[in-house]
């Protein structure tokens, strides 16, 4: 036994000892029982019983089912009356195994029709004063004719019995439709398009006065089908503005007719090339083929501005092809500059595409189609090789919206030209986050519906990554309007950036696994808590090389598939073995935060004079003359400097000095050669860490020692199971330790550190400093 | 709340989207700082609205960036806080000092403090900074003084609350 182990066995009795006396003093009071609260019991009770379809593992069963939905569509824009149509057949495959009697399609157009209730889901009030326009338009001004406008839906023209309820339709089947079988039907529609910079939808149309042109950003347009699975069944949570979609995979054929002086491009392979691109186009497009550094400009700014002034009356029509893709989205309008880069993802060659009007320059023409190149390369690494073979940024004011292969982005420069910081790195920012959305959840295919934090969150973790790695890219981005940033200004991602949202009032914080129709604050709840939550699991718990091996193992298992939130925790824990329930469980599904402090530090000596409380404690086990007894006449004793045996001499000199029956033992027991291997410490220490905050995470802590140096020490999150309060931790040091610092890397997102420091430290308020420093 | 207002935080809610920031939000924070005598006030809002605020109220062409900025924008700016912002006990109006402002990301963080202040029973805060420009814009207080914490939100139609303490 050597010395340390030693010593740290008669602490404990000690402290046992103590314990023990404390409860026989209360052993009187009666206690309620209690089921198992401990934050590191298992989530059981949370998540559901694996099955054949989703395994314990967090990989799909296998049983594991989707159904499909391929669509083929004819879209027809009409420009002057700002009006969509559309025609559609949608082949429907029931791979479940079981008989659907109905099906469900989602009509998201009907949020915005005249008695849409999702406009009352909100409490609303008067104000005592309102100003004259603001009456007007409150109520008096005629309400904007959205939603679809249903004309017919049809098996081969024979009317199919269907029932609107709010934004889902239910399609009656006169059989039920059999696991294998697939049923075709058709829908006709069209609805009114909304300018979004006005009402801030997710699509419609940016309308620029001075030229009369509008620029197009379309999704949600056609009546689309809803998930049928093994978690919920139809899907059957109406569209109310916050949660976004679920949508199965399919095969899209659309052809789009539009002014024939537009310019379109949209989710899928173009089919008619050569029809709609002109000569120029075409060379040009075939140089942007090979043109892995610059993008190469397809249609230029001076070709755009040409083209604003022109208002066709006849039409063209673009076709495209998409596989495996959840949804269809296009961009289309006379004043698109269009530039294309390729970049290579593995072997294989993707081409990296922007769309903008001659507003987003000078910046988009720069940066945009850069950063879609740089987003999919680190992408991914970190996931699967991107499989389709394009991704375009399209630029429309205040938008940040993600569709398969093709996203809509804010960021544009003043009229003057002048691009502040935060335009530059917003636009970079938003680029990087909706390209990103092309891995979650365009192909990892969460329900956003539930859980708007799996794709939002999981994609704002490798949004921070992306960016990081864009900086490191393109140094030269670095350089800002007043100062050149030592790295990439990322908003959300790292630890200190969650503190304010997390140590804010608890009545309008909910847990991450909450619907995005009940959060609060769905910024922080399903993107920036979520994605720090990710990053600390990273960095600090899991480290990179356990993180990154099963976050790909989570991403490949549910490529092109559906994954749950449980599938996600699963595979994590399943991939590293790294039991993280504690972490789900704090994280995801409470509120809680991260505080811990240093409560006390207490330096003890050690002394072979037996002293008062060691004679008391021995006497209680029979030891009446502790020197004299066989059992504990080596025995050590250790005494802070307030004890009454303390004598000032025992400052002094090394432990060994102190305490000579140490010193014999040693000499008796081990050879003169083993001894000189031991360590000497000569400084003792017993530190009390507590946990004001309800998270439980691992300690760590920087010792800084009289000699200047220090050392970085971390106790496992294990450490709490038994005392979720407060844990003591007994130190031999060699160095005295005249500093201690808990989390001195500020990698946990600690609430509070003005008890991270012993001894504590005169702590300035944020406002005190600001105050003194002007 | 009327209608368009509700129609409105609505649609800027439904943006979930990846907009600049997905609703109208402040945060501030007063502090009663009993030893001192100090009430300490830091207002985080975001730069932008902030920006297109002045410019549109005051018609001016601010840009609200470090070191960026013209000299004749702090007045400005204490001039539209001094507007919206106010506090008061039972027995009189607050007089506070704007001390300055710092970035910090998307948020421009406005200091303030009222200096000499004994201890009072009761304080009404009205914050209607950016009410003016959104309609759906809401402020939230975080009020500590010792160990009494208050949080609440503010906004356009519900603009003060009084405090007291207990």
């Amino acid at each position: 036994m050597n010395i340390m182990k030693y010593t740290s066995l008669l602490l404990s009795v000690l402290v046992m000892a103590a314990s023990a006396y404390a409860q026989e003093e209360t052993a009187e009071d009666k206690q309620e029982g209690h089921t198992n609260q401990n934050k590191f019991r298992q989530l059981y009770d949370e998540f559901a019983t694996p099955n054949v379809y989703r395994t314990a593992s967090g990989a799909p069963g296998h049983q594991y089912y989707q159904n499909t939905a391929d669509y083929e569509m004819d879209i027809t824009l009409d420009d002057e009356n700002t009006r969509l149509y559309g025609e559609e057949t949608i082949t429907y495959t029931n791979n479940s195994p079981d008989a659907l009697d109905y099906l469900w399609v989602m009509l998201d157009q009907n949020i915005r029709s005249k008695n849409s209730p999702a406009k009352e889901k909100n409490s609303s009030e008067f104000a005592p004063v309102t100003p004259a326009e603001s009456f007007v338009n409150s109520h008096m001004a005629p309400e904007f004719e959205g939603g679809f406008n249903i004309k017919s839906v049809h098996q081969d023209g024979k009317p199919l019995p269907h029932t609107i309820n709010f934004t889902m339709m239910r399609v009656d089947l006169e059989e039920p439709l059999m696991p294998g079988q697939s049923f075709e039907f058709s829908i006709e529609w069209d609805y009114l398009i909304n300018d979004h910079t006005v009402n801030r939808g997710r699509s419609g149309y940016e309308y620029f006065e001075e030229d009369d042109n509008r620029a197009y950003v379309i999704a949600q347009f056609f009546p689309r089908m809803a998930v049928y699975n093994d978690k919920e069944g139809w899907q059957n949570y109406q569209f109310w503005g916050n949660g976004e979609w679920s949508l199965p995979f399919g095969n899209y054929e659309v052809s789009i007719t539009v002014p024939e002086d537009h310019v379109l491009d949209a989710t899928g392979e173009l089919q008619n090339r050569k029809k709609v691109f002109s000569k120029t186009m075409l060379d040009r497009f075939e140089k942007a083929k090979t043109s892995y550094k610059e993008p190469v400009v397809i249609v230029t700014e001076e070709e755009a501005i040409a083209n604003e002034k022109k208002n066709a009356t006849k039409t063209k029509t673009w076709e495209f092809k998409a596989e495996m893709v959840r949804d269809f989205g296009f961009a289309t309008s006379r004043k698109f500059i269009w530039d294309m880069m390729a970049v290579k993802v593995g072997d294989k060659d993707v081409m990296a595409v922007s769309l903008y009007p001659k507003e987003g320059n000078p910046l988009w023409e720069d940066w945009s189609t850069r950063a879609v190149a740089s987003t999919l390369e680190t992408y991914s690494s970190f996931t699967f090789k991107y499989p389709y073979h394009k991704a375009i940024s399209v630029h429309a004011k205040s938008q940040g919206m993600e569709y398969p292969m093709i996203c809509w982005n804010y960021g544009r420069p003043d009229e003057d030209g002048f691009i502040s910081d935060r335009v530059k790195f917003g636009m970079m920012s938003v680029i990087i986050h909706e390209i990103g959305h092309n891995f979650f959840p365009m192909i990892v295919n969460s329900d956003e519906r539930q859980w708007g934090w799996m794709d939002e969150g999981l994609n704002t973790f490798m949004q921070y990554l992306s960016e990081q790695e864009f900086g490191k890219k393109y140094p030269e981005v670095l350089v800002g309007n007043n100062e050149t940033f030592e790295k990439y200004p990322s908003r959300r991602g790292e630890p200190s950036k969650i503190v304010n949202y997390m140590k804010g009032d608890q009545d309008f914080i909910s847990p991450i696994m909450t619907n995005p129709e009940q959060v609060y604050q769905l910024g922080n709840n399903a993107y920036a808590k979520p994605a720090t939550a990710l990053n600390i699991l990273r960095e600090t718990v899991m480290g990179e090389d356990l993180f990154d091996y099963a976050f790909k193992t989570f991403s490949q298992r549910w490529m092109f598939k559906h994954p749950t939130p449980e599938d996600f925790f699963r595979t994590m824990e399943d991939a590293s073995a790294v039991d993280l329930d504690w972490y789900w469980r704090g994280w995801f599904y409470t509120t809680d935060y991260v505080d811990i402090g240093v409560k006390e530090v207490k330096n003890y000596f050690i002394t072979s004079n037996p002293t008062t409380e060691g004679k008391a404690l021995l006497a209680r086990y029979g030891i009446d003359d502790p020197s004299k007894d066989p059992r504990t006449k080596d025995a050590v004793y250790l005494l802070t400097a307030d004890s009454e045996d303390f004598e000032s001499s025992m400052k002094e000199g090394s432990p060994l000095d102190n305490a000579p029956k140490l010193q014999e033992y040693l000499m008796d027991n081990f050879t003169q050669q083993e001894i000189n291997k031991m360590k000497q410490p000569k400084h003792i220490y017993e530190i009390t860490f507590n946990k004001p905050g309800g998270l439980v995470m691992p300690i760590l802590v920087e010792f800084q020692y009289a000699d200047g140096t220090s050392e970085q020490v971390r106790y496992p999150v294990q450490v709490w199971r038994k005392n979720d309060n407060e844990v003591k931790k007994a130190i031999f040091s060699e160095k005295e330790i005249v500093k201690i610092t808990v989390d001195p890397n500020q990698e946990t997102a600690d609430v509070d550190t003005s008890n991270n420091v012993w001894p504590r430290e005169e702590t300035t308020s944020e406002f005190e400093a600001f105050k003194n420093e002007n | 709340m009327n209608i368009i207002s509700t129609l409105l935080l609505w649609l800027a809610i439904s943006t979930s989207v990846w907009d600049t920031h997905e609703f109208y939000l402040s945060v501030t924070e007063i502090t009663y700082v009993k030893e001192k005598q100090s009430l300490q006030i830091i207002s985080r809002v975001f730069i932008d609205d902030f920006e297109d605020v002045l410019n549109k109220r005051y018609s001016k062409d601010f840009k609200l960036i470090p070191n960026l900025e013209v000299e004749e924008l702090e007045v400005y700016i204490e001039k539209y806080i001094r507007d919206k912002f106010s506090l008061e006990t039972k027995t009189a109006v607050l007089d506070y000092n704007y001390l300055g402002k710092t970035y910090e990301d998307d948020m421009i963080y406005l200091f303030l403090e009222v200096e000499n202040i004994s201890t009072f029973k009761t304080l009404t805060i009205e914050n209607l900074i950016l009410t003016d420009l959104f309609e759906e814009q809401k402020n939230m207080i975080h009020y500590t003084s010792g160990t009494f914490k208050k949080s609440f939100i503010l906004e356009k139609v519900n603009s003060q609350q009084t405090l007291i303490h207990h």
